[in-house]
């Protein structure tokens, strides 16, 4: 059995003034536990929408999600510690006024119930996973950088042992430097703990990387689905075809948009 | 260099330092001159002082905060003794700033028409309707079609890489002699980066805007720059003609920046 089917989901958000708007089209995907799915799109898609599905911040409009064989949306309160998200933005997902300690024992207090020194010793486990030391759980938002409060958000996610991660544009706004150690803290995450992930981007590149499967979603609809990297990289279809040209040079000599040589004073 | 006349540069900076009040350094020593036409590429990870030199090249740093010292010449004149009066006339007209992000760079109480109508008139004495008139040519310029309802509509209607191609609208109408380009792409999809990215190279190619291109990411480098500075800790660690900086990076700084995007692409 699948840890996540997707089943023929649809969603619809009712607009004030306006017709109703169909941003997910009959969507069906799966996804095995110890997996990266990588949902790529542009923006506009529907990618962040399914994300919001699969936390349960949303139902569905027709259609279900499998969740270890359990319909995610039927009890009345669809979120548990199961599933976890880490957002683009770090600095908007924290509460500034809240310490490194406070925000990562947040879904701790609230799914896993540790006191005491047990809880304390989870908080250094924690921070000390994500690359950070255990003093840098006494300080506040403000005195981290935007790629060690991104480690932070993600200590917060796997703090509650979740079954799924869904991590949206969760390396977009990093610098490449940062980019890469985050990818590579990920890949290790998921390595060593077995975790599944819903990797939510834009970025082919990262994509490429992390990823074991590859959805792709064009105006709420699903358009291509690869199984492999490999069956990625080989296919040919046009949705895939547009965002590999829409990638950027790796060399000068490869450019494309500036045609004209630079010039030589 | 070679013979002939010296071409003379429209932006120049030497020994830009800018310290807190605090006496930390944010940067150091910056030194460069960029041409008509140009596209300087300026890169570093975070933190290492590219949007501090940005905003010391607008003026746009608290000088009850930070000290600003050594020289920023634009077209021949130097601007930091300049009053704040005159700084404004220059910021936008002869030197204009593409933001990161383009939702924060609009108010969003007033249309976007109002906003460029008003940006156009402060920087051109003009009538309202002409203001007008070159707001919606700029944004046939930028490809944005029906540029009448676009003029109506406010920034939350817009999705982010409509909202910076209105930027580089704005800057167009006001043809400035200099653009800095601070991360341009970094908030757009894929798609859109190219676009942008598209549309900055036709400005500067039809009207010899010379640009500071600022990026963490190596592809926007390679795919516009003519120059490159390298930046780390607020200092220029190597300036090289871009193909020569990833043929042959010479700071090892540059050769890790490297090694890490060329890496990255061997690994996909």
């Amino acid at each position: 059995m699948s840890l996540l089917q997707i089943d023929q989901v649809s969603h619809v958000y009712k607009r004030r003034f306006q017709p109703a708007k169909t941003v997910l089209h009959d969507v069906s995907l799966t996804l095995e536990a110890g997996r990266c799915l990588g949902l790529l799109g542009s923006s506009g898609a529907g990618k962040s929408t399914l994300g919001r599905l699969l936390l349960g911040l949303e139902r569905p409009t027709t259609g279900t999600i499998w969740f270890n064989g359990v319909d995610r949306h039927a009890t009345q309160r669809p979120f548990q510690g199961d599933v976890q998200v880490v957002f683009q933005d770090s600095f908007a997902a924290v509460n500034p006024k809240l310490t490194a300690a406070d925000i990562i024992a947040e879904p701790l207090d609230n799914f896993i119930r540790l006191k005491g020194e047990a809880r304390q010793q989870r908080l250094v486990t924690l921070i000390e996973q994500v690359g950070l030391k255990a003093t840098d759980l006494t300080k506040y938002p403000a005195q981290f950088s935007g790629g060690q409060l991104q480690r932070i958000a993600i200590a917060r996610a796997i703090a509650a042992e979740p079954r799924l991660i869904v991590l949206d544009e969760a390396v977009s706004s990093l610098d490449m430097v940062n980019k890469r150690l985050i990818l590579a803290l990920l890949a290790d995450l998921k390595r060593l703990h077995g975790l599944t992930y819903v990797f939510i981007t834009h970025d082919i590149k990262a994509a490429e990387q992390l990823c074991d499967s590859f959805a792709i979603l064009e105006q709420g609809r699903l358009v291509g689905h690869y199984p492999s990297l490999a069956a990625f990289d080989a296919a040919t279809d046009p949705a895939v075809e547009r965002m590999r040209q829409a990638k950027l040079a790796v060399h000068p000599r490869q450019r494309t948009i500036r045609k004209t040589q630079p010039n030589k004073g | 260099m070679r013979g002939g006349a010296r071409i003379e540069p429209i932006l120049a900076v030497d020994g830009l330092t800018v310290r807190t009040k605090q006496q930390v350094t944010l940067i150091e020593a910056v030194t460069f001159s960029i041409q008509a036409g140009q596209i300087l590429g300026l890169v570093g990870e975070s933190g290492c002082g590219k949007t501090v030199t940005s905003l010391a090249l607008m003026r746009l740093l608290n000088p009850q905060t930070t000290d600003v010292t050594g020289d920023i010449q634009l077209n021949g004149r130097s601007i930091m003794s300049l009053s704040e009066r005159t700084v404004r006339t220059i910021r936008g007209g002869e030197i204009a700033f593409i933001m990161q992000n383009p939702m924060s760079a609009f108010t969003p109480v007033y249309s976007i028409g109002h906003q460029m109508i008003e940006t156009i008139q402060t920087h051109s004495r003009c009538s309202k309707r002409e203001a007008k008139q070159q707001a919606m040519t700029a944004l046939e310029e930028v490809n944005l079609t029906d540029a009448a309802r676009l003029l109506k509509a406010y920034p939350f209607e817009l999705s982010g890489g409509m909202l910076q191609r209105i930027m580089i609208a704005l800057a167009v109408a006001l043809r400035p002699s200099v653009l800095i380009a601070d991360e341009p792409t970094t908030a757009l999809d894929v798609f859109n980066q190219k676009t942008v990215l598209e549309l900055l190279e036709r400005m500067r190619a039809t009207y010899g805007t010379a640009m500071l291109l600022i990026s963490h990411d190596l592809g926007v480098i390679a795919e516009l720059a003519d120059d490159v500075l390298v930046m780390q800790q607020g200092r220029i660690v190597e300036r090289a003609d871009v193909f020569e900086l990833f043929d042959r990076p010479q700071h090892p700084y540059t050769q890790s920046l490297l090694a890490q995007h060329l890496g990255r692409e061997a690994f996909g």
